[in-house]
């Protein structure tokens, strides 16, 4: 049995070295695409991070009652900060309201309406884990609930506006990625078709001395894990190189790093692999049951 | 050894063998003879199944194998040795390699390999071209090279189709004579051919096809 598997290996070896054009060539239409879906999940990860990190846009501004004492909308803010999402706040009270519409409008609201109209209010900031339109929701109309809360305001469109650009920047990646995986599949199974090809006539010779499918079929699918691997090892050392080349120039500025080693080795192996076997598994399953 | 029982396998409505009825005993060496197109290679082809018998029944060393199920055709196979016309080697495998593969098959070790590979060689009488590739001998030594693949993992039954089809009369003769003695050894062997000067003083049996019929 295991001298067998050590023949089998080693078929495989051997089928690969008279392959190896077409085998490298799918080896680096591996390596592209595991290329590809590495920057664009990274991309949306960071994308993400982004707008997460635009905390102006995340800003909650509360108005409480006219008739509320000092005290209560003291009260009220410290309120409003315990609710789950609400990361710091500012108390505005009413002279800081005033100083607040002579910022915007360039005007003493005393001179104006002979005494100060604003209500006092506060500013929030939601937290970053919190920051998606429906969280911002919610926490709005938990302090809509609240007695002595006169208005809440929110930038609502902004948020949607971003959701929107992360759903589509999503949708893209997901259908380049879904195309780039269709065409490296398309390729190692017509490289293992190729391969099966050229061997047509020692395929033939072996099932008429006996060889089971299975016997037939193993090295095939051991040169695709092979090719695989081989396309993931390329696309994680492109990466890292990148990634080298990123801090390098980039640093400065605090850009987000490109390659996290514990998540892009682990899944650019696996996906490696998988590309590998369902193409080895299409390219047989279109040549090997004519010569059975 | 082998059974035909008025087997019809056919691969158009007039191509095939017609209501074949013949018997092969156990270490006998018996020649099918008949011109091109009269179907000896096609009752190679129904013992080792890769063609379908339409009607008829077909019994090897005393099984009834005539509607054998696809997955268990490469296990029937291997208890049969096949020797063909032209040569069948694989040319990018060294000679060991070649003689081997049968007992690969079965997962054998590689001191039982090494073991067969020289016994089988003795028999058929090669020396010396262990390492070399099959385009590096002549035509004789290719086909006994297939000989040697075909009784390395000691079949019941040996079946060649047209071995001596490429060779040199002398040399058709030497196989014949390797054929014999394994025959002579208790093995049973089928061989087609079409030249019946080659076998004519030979004291075997034959059975004469013309057009996918029993002549004699």
């Amino acid at each position: 049995m295991f001298s067998r598997f050590i023949f089998l290996i080693s078929e495989s070896f051997r089928g690969l070295y008279r392959t190896k054009l077409p085998a490298l060539i799918s080896s680096i239409t591996i390596a592209i695409s595991l290329i590809i879906l590495s920057i664009a999940i990274f991309s949306y990860h960071n994308f993400i991070g982004l707008t997460k990190n635009i905390k102006s846009e995340f800003a909650i501004e509360v108005f409480f009652n006219d008739d509320i004492s000092i005290d209560d909308a003291t009260n009220l803010y410290n309120k409003i900060l315990l609710i789950d999402g609400i990361e710091q706040g500012e108390f505005i009270d009413k002279d800081k309201a005033a100083l607040i519409f002579r910022k915007y409008f360039n005007e003493n609201i005393e001179e104006i309406v002979g005494e100060n109209p604003l209500p006092m209010g506060a500013n929030y900031i939601v937290s970053s884990r919190f920051r998606t339109s429906e969280n911002v929701k919610d926490i709005v109309t938990q302090i809509r609930m609240l007695n002595q809360v006169d208005d809440v305001l929110f930038q609502k469109d902004t948020i949607n506006k971003l959701n929107k650009i992360v759903e589509i920047i999503l949708s893209i990646s997901f259908v380049i990625g879904i195309f780039i995986l269709c065409i490296s599949i398309i390729l190692v199974s017509n490289t293992i078709t190729l391969i099966i090809y050229s061997r047509k006539r020692t395929i033939e010779i072996l099932q008429l001395l006996g060889a089971t499918n299975s016997f037939i079929k193993f090295p095939f699918f051991i040169e695709g894990v092979i090719q695989g691997c081989f396309g993931s090892m390329l696309s994680i050392s492109f990466l890292f190189i990148l990634d080298s080349l990123q801090i390098y120039f980039m640093e400065s500025i605090g850009s987000s790093r490109l390659v996290v080693p514990s998540i892009i080795i682990p899944m650019n192996i696996i996906l490696g692999i998988l590309l590998g076997i369902i193409g080895s598994y299409r390219g047989l399953m279109n040549q090997l049951e004519d010569y059975s | 050894m082998i059974e035909f029982n008025n087997i019809t396998a056919t691969y158009s409505k007039e191509s095939g063998i017609f209501d074949l009825d013949f018997h092969v005993n156990k270490g006998e060496l018996i020649f099918l003879m008949g011109p091109t197109g009269s179907g000896k290679s096609t009752v190679l082809n129904v013992i080792n199944k890769k063609i379908k018998i339409n009607t008829g029944s077909l019994i090897i060393d005393g099984k009834d194998v005539t509607k054998l199920k696809k997955r268990k055709i490469p296990y029937y196979r291997r208890k049969i040795g096949i020797i063909f016309q032209d040569y069948k080697l694989i040319s990018d495998r060294t000679i060991f390699e070649n003689i081997s593969l049968p007992l690969r098959l079965i997962g054998a070790s590689k001191k039982n390999i090494n073991h067969a590979v020289e016994q089988v060689l003795d028999k058929v009488s090669l020396k010396g071209v262990l390492n070399s590739f099959p385009d590096e001998l002549s035509g004789g030594e290719q086909q006994r090279v297939s000989i040697a693949r075909a009784l390395i993992s000691n079949p019941v039954l040996i079946l060649a189709d047209e071995p001596t089809g490429n060779l040199d009369p002398n040399i058709a003769d030497e196989i014949i004579d390797i054929l014999e003695n394994v025959s002579n050894e208790g093995a049973t062997v089928l061989m087609s051919t079409h030249n019946y000067p080659l076998i004519k003083n030979r004291d075997k049996r034959f059975i004469e096809l013309d057009r996918g019929r029993l002549v004699k």
